[in-house]
């Protein structure tokens, strides 16, 4: 999820392009709906500076959620401190933009194996 | 017939010079606040002759708002205490509020019996002038690197946005385009991305150690691993101007250290090697000595002038002329920073020959401490 809709858009064709199955989200609320929509999520890619929700809310009502606790988060900020920011975040996970596209192709790579891309598995943004 | 004491007079003579010749007005009154005495200096400062203000009252000189001063004064007076540098404001003959430091003190007769008060009173004028330039000036001071530093760390994040999304796009349009041309163009232009997101980078590094908003992490490592890794990701910048870059490690250099803050310190160095080397070869050497790890950056270049080894460590200092070359100013200030908060030192070697050879020592048993904010 992120509200920059460039870096969204782009995001979506490389993952797609990479066989991946996305949905978008431009801040925690709309992600928040799109988890509880019923499909099953391998990777969450968190930016963390959004309006209306935030990444810091989302991630309080994520785990608070036991369906939605478990997905693994990658954060992707654009704040210099992205190793704090992750770690407060309570992700070990983090890419601070400009990231190179492999670097986040590895990462996701991780959470979410080819075979999953088979099972139809999404992966929000 | 008692005679006079040639002692006390001369003593009295000599108290009579000190009063003349002083700078500062010094006055007497009764306890009643009529004036008895007054020097040359209080005639300079206030105005007034002594045949004009000798027996009139001393709230002649007070401001109506300070009135109360007087019987505050004289109280204290009258219960034998001193009044030392009261700052206060009082009036000229000509109506002009002069800023004066009183300091009065008790005039006691030949029996002890307080019967008067003795006031010297300082102008402060100048010295509250020059305090309050000094403030503002300090103020200023203060608010444009405030404002500096808001800036580049708000610029430093909205840039990085964009930034991304232009990465994302040309690394996408990169695997659709077919054509060496064209792909070697995109590769061109995601370098000149990268290159604006490292100038971003350290824009942003550069608020935040400013702001104190950045620790450390140390961690166990080995200098000589890190110093590798760097070498091996900088050589081909230093293959673009033709030079070489040589590690010499003969040995792990075990530490608790921040390794993504050396990886940038070493970074700043060896590109400033590669910036002023003359395409000359590039030396990076690792090893231990009493107790210290020590990395060295030996370049073959133009060198370090000695009136400028402390100065190209301050923050937009630079080596040598912007109109030669490029760069902010920020690559050591900020490898000082990260050196610094890990209890270690960075400088430059005095060498013979040419080029220049800065060192980085760093406390191998400690590390430094996580909590440590870095500038500030």
């Amino acid at each position: 999820m992120d509200d920059d809709a460039s870096s969204v858009e782009a995001l979506r064709y490389l993952l797609e392009g990479a066989g991946h199955h996305v949905a978008c989200a431009a801040n925690g609320r709309e992600a928040l709906a799109c988890l509880r929509g019923g499909q099953d999520f391998c990777v969450i890619l968190l930016d963390i500076m959004m309006p209306v929700m935030n990444g810091y809310e989302f991630r309080e009502e994520q785990l608070q959620d036991p369906k939605l606790a478990g997905i693994p988060v990658i954060v992707i900020t654009a704040d210099g401190r992205a190793r704090e920011k992750a770690r407060e975040l309570g992700s070990r996970q983090y890419l601070q933009k400009p990231f190179s596209p492999p670097d986040l192709l590895r990462a996701i790579r991780d959470h979410c194996p080819p075979e999953d891309s088979a099972t139809e598995k999404s992966r929000l943004l | 017939m008692a005679t006079k004491d040639p002692d006390s007079e001369i003593n009295a003579r000599r108290f009579e010079a000190i009063v003349e010749s002083s700078d500062d007005a010094i006055i007497s009154k009764t306890l009643e606040g009529i004036i008895t005495s007054w020097n040359p200096a209080a005639q300079r400062l206030f105005g007034y002759a002594p045949e004009e203000i000798v027996g009139r009252p001393i709230s002649v000189l007070m401001p109506a708002e300070r009135h109360d001063d007087m019987e505050s004064i004289l109280g204290r007076i009258r219960r034998g205490e001193r009044v030392d540098h009261y700052e206060t404001i009082r009036v000229s003959k000509d109506g002009r509020k002069i800023e004066v430091s009183l300091s009065v003190s008790p005039v006691k007769d030949a029996a002890g019996r307080i019967v008067g008060a003795a006031k010297i009173a300082r102008d402060i004028s100048g010295r509250r002038a020059a305090e309050a330039e000094r403030e503002r000036l300090l103020r200023e001071a203060q608010q444009g690197v405030q404002i500096r530093d808001i800036f580049l760390s708000v610029a430093g994040h909205e840039l990085r946005t964009p930034l991304n999304a232009l990465k994302l796009h040309l690394y996408n349009l990169e695997r659709s385009v077919s054509g060496d041309a064209g792909r070697s163009s995109l590769e061109k232009a995601q370098a000149e991305i990268d290159r604006l997101a490292s100038l971003t980078g350290r824009l942003l590094d550069v608020a935040r150690m400013a702001a104190g908003g950045f620790t450390l992490e140390p961690s166990p490592m080995d200098l000589s691993v890190l110093a590798a890794d760097v070498v091996g990701r900088m050589q081909a910048d230093a293959a673009s101007v033709g030079c070489r870059i040589e590690l010499v490690a003969p040995g792990p250099v075990r530490g608790c250290w921040d390794g993504d803050g050396l990886d940038q310190v070493l970074i700043n160095l060896l590109s400033n090697a590669i910036k002023f080397g003359r395409g000359k070869p590039i030396e990076v050497r690792v090893f231990t000595e009493r107790g210290t790890a020590r990395l060295e950056v030996r370049d073959y270049g133009q060198g370090v002038a000695p009136a400028d080894r402390e100065r190209i460590f301050e923050r937009f200092e630079r080596g040598v002329s912007d109109r030669s070359y490029g760069g902010l100013g920020l690559g050591l200030w900020i490898a000082k920073q990260i050196v610094g908060a890990h209890g270690g030192r960075i400088g430059v070697n005095d060498v013979s020959g040419e080029g220049a050879e800065f060192f980085v020592e760093l406390p191998q048993n400690e590390g430094g401490d996580p909590a440590r904010p870095l500038g500030g």
